[in-house]
């Protein structure tokens, strides 16, 4: 069941203002809105509405893309993440992301979900940060036996979860998934979501994805975009029932596809 | 303070080592733009200094090279005109040739027939093009001396065919990329059609790639007028203009060759003559490489469509 | 394709000959070679000097001059030519600049190795005051294999799926870490590849040497790079341009030592990509 969800509770990130620009073209304009800690945020909206790029923003992505330029605030845990003196390799580290795109690397599945560890030099148990990452993310009944295999021969689900327990071995305090399931069928979306469920108290969790009825089913709060402007933020339960914004609505009821 | 994750001790002395890195990236960066840098503005200066002396219209119309002569001319015509000679001259002999060897591995050859062709083209283009004048020299001039007995030791023909073979590696590389590119549903609708296989290559398969074939064409003529140990061996190195592929000939790659063995001090005319010839070398095979990239980008944004 | 089909088909039968043409016309050119050569073969000829004299010449200082222009290119051309690449693809924001100095690079790739000749002569012979040594022509060599390198490195760095960049700078990579344990890993087969066909290049060049004044005459070999250049490919040279016949048998001989170092290049380089491209599947 879902915990009822307020917007008053603590934020773990809060954007304001934020805008985005590649180029001469303006992908986000204005965002102001605030993460809760341990809930589930949808991002959805039509194709090209700015969801990837705001969830880039939460851990500085945005800025390895040559003509991007974002101004606006975004603070996590009381920091600004585009202050002078913050390396965005650092605000990727606590903040994880997992992208659209399934791409593990061209390596063993151990290596893969060992990459991110030590790449930020941890010096502890590998072996068993690896398992645990693996183990949240479901996926470590199905490799424990031979990690040593290339992560290139998993399935297409197995390999999202892969990608999903390799951003967990970063034990990041916030997790971006973008259209985590997009390139999914059925059976392994399911799955997808029922593991996004199991980790919900412990991360806060930001999922952008142009399938409406999986933010229905997944989140605490939604929030909807429409060619880079936030149109409306709240209560995913408000929101589908009673949107405030005819466009959020038109959007919902599949009037603008 | 963001709170921390797995990161462990040493964030400081990575960031250090990964600026290191960075800087001698950029150092890396800096020392090759300023040496290809430093190439252009060697051949522009010189070439310059050569054209401020003896005026570009002379340069470019008189029919006379003699820059080491007592009454030295400054003509770059011959070099040029011998220079296209020999470049058309290698493309008769190579693209017939090359394109329909490519439309052989591409329509008819058998597995082990283009595995067999494949080494061959790949032997044949990584060898030095100092053996391919060898060959040309001691071997095809003797021959056609002995079916013509009017060819001169040092003479064109016997240039333009050992050219034509060191390009024909590159026109059938090239021109089979060029078929490969066409859509297979295109040929078999032509086939599905009942049409003979010889006519669908004739009216489908050579018309859709022709866009990439004739950019092959072009990127082996540059290696053709870029040549210069072939046609130093097999053509000599006499600047003279004849229509005759018995005679031998100089090209402008040839004539730079003389700055080795002449003694053209730094700073004079007949010094500075080698760089305006470079130049032009330069200019000819540039604008061949652009018109050749053109070609490739105009058919691929045409397929595209 | 079954014979009656053929015989129905001119061009299919043209382009056989085509083919058999293009296979003859090899054939005569490596039995030439192999036949001329197949005179001077033996240890003598290997390290022997070269001479005056047809019959006593050997290869011994041209060999050793292939070999150190060979390593001063690996040295001077490798480091700074993928640096280069690495600093454009992963560092260097996209600017005018930069696709400047892309296309300079990708136009320069493409010259005829004479002009880098001239070139080299004026800057390093000269100006710089080396003289015709080993040392000007490892440096001109470096010079015409820079712009090869710097193009076939980013070719085979842009290749490498922008996903697995992503992922990686995602995970909290530093750029270093990513370019280090993805990056080369994966582009790494193409980058030697592209390094092995720049060293082809190299390995076979002899205008531009003949540019900076070789010595065609040396009695023993080179120990060090201010020694007087000499190499392979314009041993030959000047070999083929002697009428004797037993100076063309030399040439030939010496050609064919060439293409086995070509060969020994490319095959141990063919070798090395296979394992690096079998190791991340």
């Amino acid at each position: 069941m879902k915990r009822p969800a307020a917007t008053t509770d603590a934020p773990v990130l809060t954007a304001e203002r934020l805008s985005v620009r590649f180029g001469r073209s303006i992908a986000l304009r204005d965002v102001s809105l605030a993460i809760p800690r341990g809930r589930i945020v949808s991002i959805i909206g039509p194709s090209g509405c700015g969801k990837t790029t705001l969830l880039r923003c939460f851990s500085r992505m945005n800025e390895l893309v040559s003509g991007a330029s974002t101004s606006g605030t975004v603070h996590f845990a009381g920091t600004d993440l585009y202050g002078p003196d913050i390396d965005p390799v650092e605000v990727r580290r606590r903040i994880g992301m997992v992208f659209q795109e399934t791409t593990p690397f061209p390596k063993s599945v151990f290596d893969n979900i060992a990459f991110g560890p030590r790449a930020s030099g941890f010096a502890g148990d590998l072996q068993g940060l690896v398992e645990e990452a693996l183990t949240d993310a479901g996926l470590w009944s199905e490799v424990a036996d031979d990690l040593d295999t290339p992560a290139l021969e998993l399935s297409a689900g197995q390999k999202q979860r892969l990608c999903i327990a390799r951003t967990l071995a970063l034990k990041p305090d916030v997790l971006l998934l973008d259209e985590p399931t997009s390139a999914l069928d059925p059976e392994a979306t399911a799955r997808i979501e029922s593991i996004i469920r199991a980790l919900s108290p412990r991360y806060t969790i930001v999922i952008a994805t142009y399938n409406r009825w999986q933010a229905a089913r997944l989140s605490d709060l939604t929030a909807f975009l429409d060619r880079g402007e936030l149109l409306e933020y709240g209560l995913t339960e408000t929101l589908f029932t009673n949107p405030r914004e005819a466009r959020t609505e038109s959007y919902l009821t599949g009037r603008t596809q | 303070m963001m709170p921390q994750g797995v990161a462990g001790a040493g964030t400081a002395s990575r960031a250090a080592g990964e600026r290191l890195v960075a800087h001698v990236l950029l150092a890396c960066t800096v020392i090759a733009v300023v040496t290809l840098a430093a190439v252009l503005a060697v051949l522009v200066r010189e070439a310059g200094l050569f054209l401020a002396d003896v005026s570009p219209w002379r340069f470019l119309t008189e029919i006379t090279w003699a820059p080491a002569a007592e009454e030295a001319r400054f003509g770059v015509l011959p070099l040029v005109v011998g220079t296209v000679q020999i470049a058309v001259g290698a493309a008769v002999f190579a693209l017939p040739v090359g394109v329909m060897t490519a439309v052989y591995l591409h329509q008819y050859a058998s597995r082990r027939a283009t595995r067999l062709l494949s080494g061959v083209t790949a032997l044949m283009s990584s060898v030095p093009t100092v053996v391919y004048g060898l060959f040309a020299l001691h071997f095809v001039t003797p021959v056609l001396q002995v079916l013509w007995p009017g060819v001169e030791a040092f003479n064109a023909l016997s240039a333009c065919m050992v050219v034509g073979l060191m390009i024909l590696p590159t026109v059938t590389v090239l021109s089979r990329e060029a078929l490969d590119s066409v859509p297979a549903p295109l040929l078999n609708a032509g086939l599905a059609l009942g049409a003979p296989k010889g006519r669908v290559v004739a009216r489908i398969l050579l018309p859709a790639a022709s866009g990439g074939i004739l950019a092959a064409v072009l990127i082996a003529m540059a290696r053709a007028v870029g040549e210069t140990m072939i046609v130093t061996l097999a053509a000599g190195n006499e600047s003279r203009l004849t229509w005759s592929p018995f005679e031998g000939l100089q090209t402008l790659t040839a004539f730079l060759t003389q700055l080795g063995t002449g003694d053209a001090a730094t700073g004079t005319r007949e010094f500075q003559a080698f760089f305006a010839v470079g130049a032009v070398l330069f200019v000819g095979t540039y604008g061949i490489h652009m018109a050749g990239r053109m070609l490739v980008s105009r058919s691929v944004g045409r397929r595209g469509q | 394709m079954t014979r009656p089909t053929s015989r129905r088909d001119p061009i299919g039968a043209a382009c056989r000959v085509a083919a058999l043409v293009v296979l003859f016309g090899f054939l005569a050119f490596a039995a030439y070679l192999g036949f001329t050569a197949s005179q001077v073969v033996g240890m003598d000829f290997l390290r022997g000097a070269s001479s005056g004299a047809a019959d006593s010449a050997g290869i011994g200082p041209a060999l050793a001059g292939t070999l150190w222009l060979l390593l001063l290119t690996a040295v001077l051309a490798l480091p700074i030519g993928i640096g280069t690449a690495i600093y454009l693809e992963e560092y260097a924001p996209r600017t005018r600049l930069t696709a400047v100095i892309e296309s300079v690079a990708a136009n320069l790739a493409g010259i005829p190795s004479v002009i880098y000749g001239i070139v080299g002569l004026a800057l390093f012979v000269r100006a710089l005051g080396m003289g015709p040594t080993i040392l000007a022509g490892g440096c001109t060599l470096a010079v015409l294999a820079l712009p090869v390198v710097i193009v076939t490195s980013r070719t085979a760095i842009r290749r490498v799926p922008a996903g697995l960049r992503l992922a990686a700078y995602g995970l909290g990579a530093t750029r270093w870490q990513v370019v280090r344990n993805q990056i080369l890993p994966v582009a790494g087969p193409g980058i030697l590849a592209g390094c092995c066909a720049a060293f082809t290049r190299t390995a076979g060049a002899a205008a531009p040497l003949l540019v900076l004044g070789t010595a065609t005459f040396m009695s023993f070999a080179p120990q060090t790079p201010a020694h007087p250049l000499t190499s392979l490919p314009t041993q030959i040279f000047s070999w083929a341009t002697r009428s004797h016949e037993g100076f063309t048998a030399l040439a030939a001989g010496a050609a064919i030592v060439l293409l086995l170092l070509l060969l020994v290049m490319n095959l141990v380089s063919a070798f090395v990509v296979r394992r690096l491209g079998g190791a991340s599947p």
